[in-house]
């Protein structure tokens, strides 16, 4: 007797759960949304796909535990709480790894790049694709940041990863962790001096109410991955498997388009609103990070960083 | 047997007080790294979570040992007293059922395989599943407890829900939990 | 719960709803075995637990103990939540210094002198101190304890006084620090605790106001008048100001603790959680080394009572974050909200429906558990109909407080019946015009947005 863990064979149809955290308006939610219409057409309606955004079904981290188990079967995350699990995978949050999006996606689409994707199967997670969350870059309430110097004694708000931690510490500014949640009163309150992210957050989350400096450093380009329980991978016939990897294939590249249309309109709509966003010298940046970068020498991310480098 | 059960109690009351005071220490280190130093701890916020995470079960062991869990008693009220300890004997046996399977079997699960897949936290980079280890430890405290007050309860003692409501606010046993600081 | 059934009921002619033939076996499941499992007096997080699990296992294709294990670890290891424990400690180490008598002195000098003042201090003094221990219970304990056989000797029914100390009470759930709002703020996801404390000073005011209305209406239709005026008997002999000025310095202290939570969250000094903890260390302070009202050696027994009572609401907050996973599994909420929003798109009247719920779920839930089981629920409707998180929690809040005051189950009206020393079935009678007087705060605090956001919003917070 075997249990099917998150897979639902309601009758003819297989339902796959996915849960994620961001909210309906978010590109990556409309390409899940476009996968979803993409394999109920090509399996003629053998697969369908349920969407919970809005962390209805718990965190990041949990939901990938989640698929360890065969709780869930699908989940979007950052790869950022994927370092937990995939060591490797933090290469995407050291700063400067990649020179700009074309140089990103170049590694993304190669061969190495999909072996990252597939690091985590021994761990019950199978990886179908990436999404583009573009680049991450620093915003500040007040002081502009036009050189890393400028970023000495400022407070700025960090995801809960050493990666990212390691990355202001280089810069020269205080990484300081805050609940996302609380990071607009943060920021309002100055509680701290600045956050990063990838503009379409910035924008969607109205800390350009509280933020008037963007500087489009791109620091890091984190993107974000589509996961799936390698229990309910196995389950599926190969036909199955099939549909839903070229569905996954399509989606990744419908993002790509929206995430390019939405970094633009975004950054205008910032810009109405009256926030100055700054261009610097990025080599300036990446020269602080030389140090860093040096420091993975030996490692996996090392090995990663020069293939990247080499592309 | 009750020498036993006082034994593990205080154990667990000690933890309990040991980790409250860890945790209010923790944040206001925090606060002051970031003020006085100028350099925001960045482990001082996940230590708390996971510190809230222990306590919160441990001590949930603890106020079952107290009998201070929230329950409506106004039903079972309205019955004889042998209907009533029948009851809450039954009850004890649920708690029982509830922290074995979920508790302790799950919380196993739960353990086991996050040390399987190697998962480490963010901050202070320890495995995950020692973290999750309050969830079966917890478990195994309030089986014991609700398995004890079930014997007790069996061998004749007063049964649990005998305060009359009206003197509820009167009542050792009832004044903790309502004054939970939840309502 | 009653109500929950009858509106599934509803959604199953409705064609447009996601399956609702499986949805139907796990609510059947999960609403009988609850309601029992709450008859029998099983402890309420176990219920919900127990629930759940049943719910889960007949799923079949979920691990069930792993899911259960999973969300009631994570569920509870929360920054934000961490305020919890804080602000009952601070509330303790306040409490135990003869807070209650001080608070109940300033409230005499300031609203005693009026016509049947005592009832004025009493409704105030409930007010600032549940303020300050974010605890209705609490209030009504300590203050009714010393104010309810005063206002007896006064010329003022039992009834009466239990009435207005136990209702009084619970504004202090709405005027910051609340520890119900820092739940409703995690289980809502991503809602700022510091604007939920900050939105819930008007309504927790407005409501305070409203029942101190009451007091008037009955003073003026009384045919014998209750004259008495209220100044703390010590001090009834000096003049107003020098007396003022003492009443003021002996409860300063006290009332600085919501001025340090505030003006610490709005400085931008620290967070909420952070505030809570420095709350602890000026309560500290305070009880320990200043008036020396509170001995070294009886702290360890605080910090264990502190996280005995925290345990209690967390291991609800533990189970109930495992019961919403189920719920949103299995679409729940949604099919509840499309449902509803079948029966009228009108927001008038679905705002109005989702209050008479709650309120129903009040006489017999208690307020937290009712939060958490009924924020996922009913979020996703009033969102789509446009209203804020910060103010649906504010209006949830000021509902639930309502049920904490009424029959069958209501903590804060057994308090206040065993300190009165009277019956839940008199006191009924005479609390009734005082509902009347939340119902009338809460319909202006659920049709006027502006009570609730107008603050926030004037301090830059996201609602
Ligand atoms: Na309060
Ligand atoms: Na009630």
């Amino acid at each position: 007797y075997v249990r099917q863990h998150g897979l639902q064979a309601d009758g003819q149809t297989t339902v796959l759960k996915l849960g994620h955290s961001l909210d309906q308006n978010h590109p990556v939610h409309q390409a899940l949304e476009y996968l979803a219409e993409q394999l109920r057409e090509t399996s003629q309606g053998d697969m369908t796909l349920e969407i919970f955004p809005n962390g209805q079904l718990g965190s990041e981290t949990e939901c990938i535990e989640q698929l360890q188990r065969g709780a869930l079967a699908m989940t979007k995350t950052s790869t950022a709480p994927l370092e937990s699990f995939v060591p490797q995978i933090a290469v995407f949050g050291v700063p400067y790894a990649f020179r700009d999006g074309e140089h990103f996606w170049r590694f993304a689409d190669s061969e190495a790049g999909q072996d990252l994707l597939a690091a985590g199967e021994p761990l019950g997670l199978r990886g179908l694709c990436y999404y583009d969350a573009g680049s991450r870059n620093f915003y500040t309430v007040d002081r502009p940041i036009l050189a890393p110097s400028d970023l000495n004694g400022l407070k700025i708000r960090v995801q809960q990863s050493q990666t990212a931690i390691a990355m202001v510490e280089a810069l020269g500014g205080s990484p300081t962790p805050i609940a996302w949640g609380e990071l607009y009163s943060a920021l309002q309150q100055s509680m701290v001096d600045g956050a990063e992210n990838n503009p379409p957050s910035f924008y969607s989350n109205r800390h350009f109410e509280v933020c008037k400096h963007l500087t489009m450093d791109e620091h890091t380009r984190v993107p974000d991955v589509l996961l799936i329980s390698a229990q309910v991978w196995s389950r599926l016939t190969p036909q199955q498997q099939n549909w839903l990897q070229q569905a996954a294939q399509a989606s990744s590249q419908f993002e790509r388009k929206l995430w390019a249309e939405e970094s633009a309109r975004v950054l205008d709509a910032v810009k109405s609103e009256g926030v100055t966003v700054h261009y610097p010298d990025k080599t300036a940046f990446a020269t602080q990070v030389q140090a860093m970068h040096a420091g993975y020498q030996g490692s996996d991310i090392g090995a990663l960083l020069q293939i990247i480098s080499d592309m | 047997m009750r020498t036993a059960r006082i034994m593990l109690t205080q154990a667990l009351e000690l933890a309990v007080t040991v980790i409250v005071g860890i945790l209010v220490l923790d944040v206001l280190w925090g606060v002051l790294s970031r003020f006085a130093l100028g350099r925001p701890s960045p482990w001082t916020e996940e230590l708390a979570t996971f510190l809230l995470m222990w306590v919160a079960l441990l001590g949930a062991a603890v106020a079952l040992s107290r009998k201070s869990h929230l329950g409506v008693d106004f039903f079972v009220q309205q019955l004889h007293p042998d209907a009533q300890r029948l009851l809450a004997i039954c009850v004890q046996a649920l708690v029982a059922c509830f922290a074995i399977s979920a508790m302790v079997y799950g919380g196993i699960v739960l353990v086991r395989e996050t040390l399987q897949s190697g998962q480490v936290t963010p901050a202070l980079g320890i495995r995950m599943g020692f973290v999750y280890l309050a969830m079966p430890i917890a478990g195994v405290f309030i089986t014991l407890f609700s398995i004890e007050q079930a014997l007790e309860l069996i061998r004749g003692d007063a049964p649990e829900t005998s305060c009359d409501v009206d003197d509820r606010a009167n009542d050792p046993c009832h004044v903790p939990s309502t004054d939970a600081g939840e309502t | 719960m009653l109500m929950t059934v009858r509106t599934t009921r509803v959604t199953f002619p409705v064609p447009m709803l996601v399956r609702p033939k499986r949805v139907e076996p796990q609510v059947l499941i999960l609403l009988i075995s609850f309601a029992v499992l709450l008859a029998i007096n099983t402890p309420v997080a176990i219920a919900i637990g127990l629930c759940t699990l049943l719910a889960l296992l007949s799923l079949g294709d979920v691990p069930a103990n792993y899911v259960i294990a999973q969300r009631m670890s994570k569920g509870i290891a929360s920054f934000p939540l961490l305020a919890i424990p804080f602000f009952i400690l601070a509330g303790m180490l306040m409490g135990e210094g003869g807070m209650a008598r001080r608070l109940i002195d300033l409230a005499g000098m300031l609203v005693g002198r009026f016509q049947g003042g005592l009832a004025y201090v009493s409704t105030l003094t409930c007010m600032m101190f549940g303020a300050i221990s974010g605890s209705a219970t609490a209030a009504v304990s300590s203050v009714g304890g010393m104010m309810i056989p005063e206002m007896e000797r006064k010329g003022f029914s039992k009834e009466f006084s239990v009435a207005i100390t136990t209702t009084a009470a619970t504004t202090g759930l709405l005027i910051p620090p609340s520890n119900v709002m820092i739940v409703y703020a995690v289980v809502a996801g991503d809602v700022s605790v510091a604007a939920m404390f900050v939105g819930g000073i008007l309504p927790g005011l407005l409501v305070g106001v409203c029942l101190m209305a009451v007091v008037w209406l009955v003073q003026q239709t009384r045919r014998t008048r209750t004259v008495t005026h209220h100044v703390p008997s010590e001090m009834s002999d000096q003049s107003t100001a020098v007396g003022l000025r003492r009443a003021l310095f002996g409860a300063l202290p006290s009332l600085l603790l919501i001025v340090i939570v505030l003006a610490g969250i709005l400085g931008g000094a620290f967070s909420a959680t952070e505030a809570s903890a420095i709350a602890v260390l000026y309560a500290f302070t305070m009880a320990v080394l200043v008036y020396r009202e509170v001995a070294w050696r009886s702290l360890p027994d605080m910090l264990l009572r502190t996280g005995i009572m925290t345990s209690v609401v967390f291991l609800l907050i533990s189970t109930s974050q495992a019961m919403s996973w189920l719920l949103a599994y299995q679409n729940i909420p949604q099919n509840i909200a499309n449902a509803m929003l079948q029966v009228s798109d009108n927001r008038v009247v679905i705002l109005l429906v989702i209050n008479v719920i709650l309120l129903v779920v009040g006489t017999f839930m208690d307020m937290t558990p009712a939060v958490l089981i009924f924020t996922p629920i009913f979020l996703p409707i009033v969102t789509k109909l446009g209203m804020t998180h910060v103010q649906y929690g504010i209006v949830m809040i000021a509902n639930l407080c309502i049920g904490l005051c009424t029959p069958p189950v209501g903590t804060c009206l057994f308090v206040g019946c065993s300190v009165g020393k009277t019956s839940i079935a008199r006191v009924t009678r005479s609390i009734i015009p005082f509902f009347i007087a939340m119902l009338i705060a809460l319909l202006a605090i659920t049709y006027l947005p502006g009570l609730s956001l107008w603050l926030p919003k004037f301090f830059r917070l996201a609602v």
